[in-house]
């Protein structure tokens, strides 16, 4: 899908016809308009037309969004007109969307959205602004290539405007976190909803789901389950897909229910929306309550070895949200019976504790690094890692984690593809 | 060769999504407001965009454009002025430049063009308008300079007209 999408904007730019590429935009189910970015030689023509390489500037540009620079006499190059229809497609998706956020929630009348194209490769965020009337009016504050988080505020505040410095200030104080992967939008009330993510990780997983998604044949029906769904994104990736017609979600957190049941209506992704199952339960897994197994698993669960020991209750909590390894050691013993035979499940797994999650695979299994022989350099952003030393000391002779000379800790996303071995090998 | 000022830019609508009368109390009220207010043009699907004319109508945002208004369901006219047009540069539209400056029932949608109007908008006394070319379905109509026969189109022609926008002679030359 998104080799087409890069195809048609090749062919707009070498013969300035733009129709087969903006309706090609336009009708996109998950998509990914500007991940198209990521195709060299596309970057490289519009590099060409543009006169610069550097594509967050072309992103933010007045050029690209504000609509007042259109004059009849203003003629955009073809490269300009392919940037402007990769905008004019997220902005038309992203107002519908913030429409629907704002019917179900109390949204700030000023704000941002954080939005994540490719392999979370491109970090757009867009500002909006909502009149009395509901009318939203959306503007590309700034970009960012490979963050390293969702909100990555060292980066984006370094040589920023004053105004945009103090946009990016407002976003990351705002009690509304709003997070857009392929037409997908994810809110969380910072204040009353106590959910985790979405994170990097979630983005990445977002991503490696939906490209799986689009590579389905098109008669292609699975039923797909969520381990931890968290804010939802996943599962609302999963519920937006026309493959999936059985989704089920168990997370331990009611909050992360309220809020996965509360994202999945915004999209427009509950039930019967296409003649879908939606199932969001508020309970422990436990993998002999399900009665069928599934063609898709994901779960982003804790990757962080070693049981955190703290007394107070809170940060117990929030230490079962964020460290050990059982749930996804009990994820991966049930596998043979939870997975159907050609089922797949995918698997966020970090350096902190790969080693011990591959070798917790049944022997029938086999795992398959997502990001091929890549991964993916993040900040450890868990504060009970660093207020304990013992465990941050541990973490770092094993190797698991480094330690950059400003004192951040890092770690490797290396999310997995699991499923079974094929007979004969 | 005749300067643009001589002519005008007719723009056809109807009050489908309003109150009769309500495409104009809107815009007018803005206007009053701000000082200026944004008028989409809602074209047909198989109207181009006449840039070119565009050009010529709008040279510079120092130079007032008489806009006509025709109310296809009120069989009225209006009268207006525009100093500055936006053109969408593809086929999917535009939304508006400024939302504050645009009547919120159509402001999320993307058109075509967009024309600031600023001044009062008037009804004129009409029952017809001098039409010198159908730019959006006539692709030969390109320049304002060269010489165009005038055609008298009466209220009911310009309602049942394929074109919803027409260059036209300005009601003040």
């Amino acid at each position: 899908m998104k080799t087409e999408l890069a195809r048609l904007a090749l062919e707009a730019l070498a013969t300035s016809q733009f129709k087969p590429f903006g309706d090609k935009l336009a009708t996109q189910v998950l998509p990914d308009s500007f991940g198209i970015l990521g195709n060299a030689d596309l970057v490289e023509r519009i590099a060409q037309q543009i006169g610069h390489s550097d594509i967050t500037k072309w992103i933010t540009r007045p050029l690209t969004w504000n609509a007042e620079l259109y004059d009849p006499h203003v003629t955009l190059s073809a490269a300009d007109n392919v940037v402007h229809l990769l905008w004019q497609d997220l902005s038309a998706r992203l107002a519908r969307k913030l429409d629907a956020v704002a019917h179900r929630t109390s949204l700030t009348s000023r704000g941002a959205v954080l939005c994540f194209f490719g392999r979370a490769q491109f970090n757009i965020i867009v500002e909006y602004t909502r009149s009395g009337g509901g009318a939203i009016r959306l503007r590309p504050l700034a970009a960012l290539l490979d963050p390293n988080g969702v909100l990555e505020v060292t980066n984006l505040l370094d040589g920023a405007t004053a105004e945009v410095r103090n946009a990016i200030k407002n976003v990351a104080f705002s009690v509304d976190k709003l997070v857009y992967q392929r037409g997908c939008i994810i809110h969380v009330h910072r204040q009353r909803e106590d959910v985790f993510g979405p994170t990097i990780d979630t983005v990445i997983l977002g991503e490696l789901l939906a490209e799986l998604l689009d590579d389905l044949d098109f008669e292609r029906k699975l039923s797909a389950l969520e381990v931890g769904p968290g804010s939802g994104l996943l599962s609302t990736i999963l519920a937006t897909s026309e493959h999936v017609v059985d989704l089920t979600a168990v997370d331990l957190n009611g909050s992360a229910v309220a809020c996965t049941l509360k994202n999945l209506q915004i999209n427009d992704a509950t039930l019967d929306a296409r003649h879908q199952l939606v199932r969001v339960r508020a309970e422990r897994f436990d993998a002999k309550q399900f009665v069928a197994p599934f063609d898709l698993i994901v779960c982003n669960p804790p990757y962080i070895p070693g049981e955190p020991s703290s007394s107070s209750p809170s940060m117990k909590e929030y230490g079962r949200a964020v460290g050990g390894l059982d749930l996804c050691i009990e994820i991966l013993r049930s596998l043979p019976n939870l997975l159907t035979p050609d089922g797949v499940l995918l698997l966020m797994a970090s350096s902190l504790s790969d080693g011990e999650v591959v070798s917790c695979i049944p022997s029938e299994f086999e795992a398959v690094k997502a990001l091929g022989s890549g991964s993916r350099r993040v900040p450890l952003d868990v504060d009970i890692v660093w207020h304990n030393p013992a465990w941050r000391a541990q973490l770092l002779s094993e190797q698991r984690i480094e330690e950059d000379t400003s004192g951040v800790l890092w770690h490797y996303l290396r999310p997995l593809w699991i499923r079974r071995r094929e007979v004969g090998k | 060769m005749t300067e643009p000022s001589q002519y005008a830019l007719l723009l056809r609508f109807r009050d489908l999504v309003t109150e009769p009368g309500g495409n104009i109390a809107e815009h007018r009220r803005i206007i009053r407001q701000r000082g200026y207010a944004w008028w989409g043009w809602w074209s047909r699907q198989r109207e181009e965009v006449p840039r070119r004319v565009f050009e010529q109508l709008f040279p510079s945002e120092t130079v007032p454009t008489e806009i006509l208004l025709f109310d296809s369901g009120m069989m009225r006219m209006y009268r207006t002025s525009a100093r500055k047009a936006v053109v969408a540069p593809s086929h999917l539209g535009v939304n508006s430049p400024e939302f504050e400056a645009t009547p919120e029932y159509y402001v999320r949608g993307r058109y075509p063009a967009w024309f600031r109007l600023e001044d009062d908008i008037v009804p004129i006394e009409a029952s017809s308008a001098l039409i010198v070319g159908r730019p959006t379905l006539d692709p030969d109509f390109t320049s304002l300079g060269s010489k165009h026969s005038e055609q008298l189109f009466d209220f009911d022609a310009l309602r049942d007209d394929g074109a919803t926008l027409w260059v036209a002679m300005s009601t003040r030359s």
